[in-house]
């Protein structure tokens, strides 16, 4: 097990490399999904206080 | 073409009028140059072949640092409204914005260059290769910097919207210029005809890119 | 043909059906390519294990490109042909290109430094990298940059298209540039060469990333879809259900 983190002596790197991957994309993921799933409820609430013509 | 001379006149006018402008601007190459120095320390062994490129990044900064109001004064007074509906046309339009721009700003700080090149211990001999590269490197920057203004005209924080958007296409003119200046074979060498090759480029573009981005700065004005 | 993709709701339905399978072929091409790329695949003779980055740094830095392309095209379309998608599908390839010329840049850095021994060389793939993430924040600076957002679509559309042209020259200008400065490059092109063990996953990374891009644009572009009909909807009078004075 030691010897997948430590890859060799350079775990720090490739461990950081995948983990900075993982965080930015993640939370990319997480922003762009929060962005529709706000987007949608403002819409909601608006199709709610108004008659739904042609929205 | 007479209404096309007569806009290059108008600005030359204009610009005449404030000529204290640019006086502001050669002031602010000569301090970029000095600062350099100031930040490297006096070693010629580490500055000297810094010369060069300390020049062509002071010119860029000069020649772009006040850009972003280039169309702002027509634009507000309603001349870019009679342009595009004249004979004159957007595109003509900016390609003289260019030029007047360009004799006003561009041809006096080339003026200024040898006096700067001594300062920073440039030989004498160096001097043709450097003046050729940065006659074609300013007008380039010039040409970028009407896509840039045109493009950022009336946006908030035009002035840093421009600088962002303009930088990295000006990577090829620096790169070229650098090194077609530093040029041991005299004037002509194979990067000065890339450098005018990157300006042809830019002088096709400039225009056509500068009046579709103030056409549409113009029909979407107010609300 | 595009005509069939302008329709927004028309757009929501057919995106709708793509994003499970997405999501399905993007987490097990990942899954299997990090286990393969990690764990199976053999450390470079010369690099060690540091090579493993290349699972994540190439994919990001494809990406990122691919990326910058459909920038281009979408502001082509949106120029020349007003298409009413490009510009929500320009706004929402941005971000998500940025951030995986970011992650390329990471990712160089944290290879460069056991590699080569700093964390920053100016070499032409990355400064090249460098710039285009640049551009990638001048698109949506521009994109964003005014009081009314619409008025910031075109400008930002002509800049994708003027970058389209452009960055090409400036990647020869900065690849011109690193041959005269550094002629005993220390990045062979191309890198190691590649091979079958180490193909497999990095080509199923490659799959993932494109799927994972895929995934978030998509997501991007229903929220600013949405967001729009919102605006829409808030600038309608809006109307009481009890009798009104003018009715």
């Amino acid at each position: 097990m030691t010897e997948v983190i430590d890859m060799g002596g350079f775990g720090g790197y490739i461990w950081t490399s995948y983990g900075f991957a993982l965080l930015s994309l993640s939370w990319l993921t997480y922003t762009s999904w929060k962005k529709a799933k706000v987007a949608a409820q403002q819409l909601a609430n608006l199709q709610k206080r108004q008659p739904n013509n042609n929205a | 073409m007479i209404p096309f001379f007569a806009q290059i006149e108008r600005d030359l006018l204009i610009a005449w009028r404030n000529r204290q402008d640019l006086g502001v601007m050669l002031i602010f190459f000569v301090i970029i140059i000095s600062l350099f120095p100031l930040a490297i320390g006096s070693n010629t062994a580490i500055l000297d072949p810094l010369a060069v490129p300390i020049i062509w990044i002071a010119a860029l900064l000069s020649i772009l640092a006040g850009f972003d109001r280039l169309f702002a004064q027509d634009v507000s007074d309603g001349w870019l409204d009679q342009v595009s509906l004249s004979q004159l046309g957007l595109g003509w339009y900016a390609l003289a914005k260019a030029i007047s721009h360009w004799l006003s700003a561009g041809l006096p700080l080339l003026i200024m260059t040898p006096m700067m090149a001594l300062m920073l211990n440039i030989s004498v001999s160096q001097f043709p290769p450097l003046m050729v590269a940065l006659l074609f490197g300013s007008m380039g920057l010039t040409l970028l910097g009407v896509i840039g203004a045109a493009l950022a005209e009336g946006a908030r924080r035009g002035a840093a919207l421009m600088a962002l958007l303009i930088l990295p296409l000006t990577v090829p003119l620096l790169i070229f210029g650098t090194l077609a200046s530093q040029s041991e074979t005299g004037v002509i060498s194979p990067h000065l005809m890339l450098l005018g090759a990157v300006f042809l480029v830019l002088l096709a573009i400039s225009p056509l890119v500068a009046a579709t981005a103030l056409e549409i700065g113009e029909t979407e004005t107010g609300l | 043909m595009f005509d069939f993709f302008a329709s927004p709701s028309r757009f929501t339905r057919i995106t709708n059906r793509l994003l499970l399978p997405l999501v399905i072929i993007s987490s097990v091409c990942a899954l299997i390519g990090l286990y393969l790329g990690l764990f199976v695949s053999p450390a470079d003779y010369q690099q060690g294990h540091t090579v493993r980055i290349i699972y994540i740094h190439v994919p990001a830095a494809w990406l990122a490109l691919f990326g910058y392309v459909g920038l281009g095209l979408c502001g082509l379309f949106y120029i020349v042909w007003r298409h009413p998608l490009a510009d929500v599908a320009a706004r929402a390839i941005a971000p998500v290109g940025t951030v995986f010329a970011f992650l390329t840049l990471v990712t160089g850095a944290l290879w460069g430094k056991p590699m080569w021994g700093a964390w920053w060389v100016w070499d032409a793939r990355l400064t090249s990298m460098l710039i285009l993430f640049f551009f990638y924040l001048g698109f949506m600076a521009v994109a964003n940059g005014f009081d009314r957002v619409e008025r910031g679509s075109r400008p930002a559309a002509l800049l994708a298209l003027v970058g389209l042209i452009n960055v090409p020259i400036v990647k020869f200008s900065v690849d011109w540039w690193n041959t005269l400065h550094q002629p005993a490059s220390l990045l062979r092109s191309g890198g190691p060469a590649i091979d079958a063990s180490m193909l497999t996953p990095l080509i199923l990374m490659l799959v993932s990333a494109h799927a994972y891009f895929t995934i978030v644009v998509i997501l991007r572009m229903r929220a600013l879809l949405t967001e729009r009909r919102a605006a829409k909807l808030m600038l309608r009078p809006e109307k009481t259900t009890s009798r009104s004075l003018t009715s």
